[in-house]
């Protein structure tokens, strides 16, 4: 309880909470807005937060992600087209109610999910969050390490769609990061006497160029804006908290679905809302009413896409293992404010997961209201052009790189990584290990070196302690699982001799 | 022993194998930067040379491989189809999507992006890139969002005059102001007002 109460009243702080509501305001925005979702926006937010105090500057990061989900089911509701990919399910019956006159019992089953789900996350969170500190009070600097290994393995595995091409942009990535002074013997690498180098790459303008400046690129090229009509209000509010209520059994039977999945890494929201939607139309009665404006299908998917935060989270506060791309940002936000990700966070600032906790929730019910209450102005944004979206990304990109270190060259890393990004996504090599192996590189490269020299049997400590083993064997696992996947299906498929 | 004849047989389409030469953009800088890196290593102390050796020889022997069948993709060294975890994930999700959305979804037609569009926005974001290191960021927000968006067309006065306003309120009052960011104006800015003694 002493560690409770202390983050509880820092969110109430009115500096923290115009915070909370500001970026509760951004999240939901581009939640509505096309071709922009909580990663880049978050990605945007990190240089401005970074004169700020850590607490509200994760309050200001937690309120962004938390709620640009339910802005992308308005959207899907009104306009059939998902704000955000994850908002796809929403839309399966969230469109056909709203043309049946049921937009608002549609918005306000949603909203009710996107409360309630924020509330599963955020106990969730607050119940395995004592499990995981026991677990952690095992671990070393062998473990370290191997976490540290283990994230960045992770989401080379699970970003690209090919596993190779995530290993070798991760690879980069740890290279890019090893530019510079070493952290233990000092020793400058690969500067070419240039001063501008010996600091080494900074993550913040390589994050900003890869993940948003990218978008803003891919946006200018392609161009979007949601130009068709949306649908009326109407309906009611009311009917749609109730049909929550009466629908409890589903609402708790996704919440869990959304919670598993979203602790496995790389599914994510996306692949949870359809979960969650799929085994509905299984389970519930009168299936054959899902897709044609049944309120169920709307519980199931929005309760996925909301709950599965706390899964998604997890992970990432106490292993320092992203679930998602947005919790790869998280990370890079933890760094830059000093904190180690990983085990060390639940070790020593036990406050900040708990403000985070916290935070999820309060942003969760202050999105529905504000998203609710400013649906004019919402559908006004949905018709946001992309011309006039990527020159705000591009400034935010320039200006965040820049007011870092007072570098110009910083910008100039943020261009080459905006071109190298997009190249990236073209040729299916997803930035995120890229900018993940930056991140955590250094973080593996310390952990090594500080193993090594407390071990009496060199690098065999990483085998020879159980917890280190077993993550070496998860690592093992993540990276060479489609190869033991097919050598497992060519077995299965070779018929028996005789 | 098998035909070397049909062994050689190209498997990709003209159509693939251009898709797949465009990969060259981004596997040659990879692989250059890996070896580069790993052979660089050998001069520096164990503690500092080891990372970059072991993962600079790593990434160098993939993007090599990838870079072969690039080349020679009749051999399939270096094809890497295995999809990791996210593979997995996208295809439970394509077949639960195509069982339940059943093209519900209104999917914008989607744009074949030409070279020359490519061209243009890497002008624009290079053009942004030089306007920020003249002018510096209090100016050169002004320029970069009038200038790119009349360089795509888009002269609607309304949105972009509250986009303007929006943004300075972020950079000039919260940033400049409230957090103290540095002033900055620019390679070319700073010293015409600093002659001009306006700064």
């Amino acid at each position: 309880m002493d560690q409770l109460l202390p983050p509880l009243f820092a969110i109430f702080q009115w500096q923290n909470f115009l915070l909370m509501i500001l970026g509760t305001f951004i999240g939901v925005v581009v939640g509505v807005l096309p071709g922009i979702g909580a990663t880049q926006a978050m990605a945007l937010m990190i240089p401005l937060t970074w004169k700020m105090d850590i607490t509200p500057a994760f309050i200001l990061l937690i309120s962004i992600y938390a709620t640009s989900k339910f802005g992308g089911s308005l959207t899907a509701i009104l306009f059939n087209i998902p704000g955000d990919n994850p908002n796809a399910v929403t839309l399966i019956d969230g469109f056909p109610m709203a043309q049946n006159g049921q937009a608002k019992t549609a918005i306000g089953a949603s909203a009710t999910v996107s409360i309630l789900g924020g509330l599963f996350s955020a106990v969730s969170l607050l119940v395995f969050m004592p499990v995981m500190y026991q677990i952690i009070l095992l671990f070393g600097p062998a473990e370290f390490f191997m976490l540290a290994l283990f994230g960045l393995s992770a989401i080379a595995a699970v970003s690209a769609k090919t596993l190779v091409k995530g290993l070798m942009a991760g690879g980069i990535g740890i290279l890019i990061a090893t530019i510079g002074y070493h952290p233990l013997v000092g020793q400058a690498r690969y500067t070419f006497g240039t001063m501008y180098l010996e600091e080494g790459i900074h993550m913040v303008p390589v994050i900003l160029g890869a993940l948003a400046m990218s978008e803003a690129l891919i946006l200018w090229m392609e161009g979007s804006s949601i130009v068709s009509e949306g649908v009326p209000l109407s309906g009611s509010y009311k009917q749609g908290i109730i049909a929550v209520f009466k629908n409890m059994p589903l609402f708790i039977r996704s919440c869990l679905i959304a919670w598993v999945v979203g602790v496995a890494p790389g599914a994510g929201s996306s692949v949870s809302g359809f979960v969650s939607y799929a085994s509905a139309t299984k389970t519930c009665k009168n299936p054959e009413t899902f897709g044609k404006g049944d309120v169920r299908g709307v519980i199931a998917g929005d309760t996925a896409l909301h709950a599965c935060a706390g899964g998604d989270l997890l992970p990432t506060l106490t292993m320092g293992i992203p679930g998602s791309n947005a919790m790869a940002i998280l990370l890079g936000a933890f760094v830059l404010h000093g904190v180690t990700p990983g085990p060390q966070i639940i070790r020593l600032r036990a406050d900040l997961i708990y403000l985070i906790i916290f935070t999820l929730f309060f942003a969760h019910c202050i999105s529905v209201f504000m998203a609710v209450g400013f649906s004019n102005f919402m559908e006004k944004l949905t018709k946001t052009r992309a011309e006039l979206i990527s020159p705000i990304i591009v400034v935010f990109c320039l200006v965040g790189s820049y007011i870092m270190r007072e570098y110009w060259q910083d910008m100039l890393v943020t261009t080459f990584f905006g071109i190298l990004g997009y190249y990236m996504r073209k040729h299916g090599y997803h930035p995120i290990p890229l900018v993940l192996g930056i991140i955590l590189g250094p973080i593996a490269e310390f952990g090594l070196f500080e193993a090594l020299s407390i071990s009496d049997n060199g690098p065999l400590i990483f085998i020879t302690r159980i917890p280190s083993l077993i993550i070496l064997l998860c690592i093992l696992a993540v990276v060479f699982w489609p190869y033991i996947e097919r050598l497992y299906l060519r077995k299965k498929a070779v018929p028996p001799a005789g | 022993m098998s035909d070397p004849s049909e062994k050689g047989k190209p498997a990709l389409t003209a159509a693939e194998l251009k898709k797949l030469r465009g990969e060259l953009w981004i596997i040659v800088p990879f692989f250059l930067f890996a070896l580069y890196l790993f052979a660089g290593s050998f001069r520096y102390k164990f503690e500092a040379s080891t990372v970059p050796m072991i993962i600079g020889i790593g990434t160098a022997i993939l993007t090599g491989m990838r870079l072969f069948y690039i080349f020679f993709p009749q051999f399939r060294i270096g094809e890497f189809k295995e999809t990791g975890l996210a593979g997995g994930f996208d295809h439970m999700k394509e077949e639960i999507e195509e069982e339940t959305l059943k093209g519900r979804i209104e999917e914008p037609e989607a744009k074949t992006v030409a070279f020359a569009d490519e061209k243009k926005a890497f002008i624009c974001i290079i053009g942004c890139f030089v306007v920020f290191l003249l002018l510096g960021y209090i100016v050169g927000t002004f320029f970069v969002i009038v200038g790119t968006s009349y360089y795509y067309g888009y002269k609607d006065k309304a949105p972009l005059l509250i986009s303007l306003v929006s943004l300075y309120l972020v950079v000039y009052v919260v940033l400049y102001k409230l957090l103290d960011a540095p002033a900055d104006f620019g390679l070319l800015l700073e010293p015409i007002l600093r002659s001009l003694n306006l700064l």
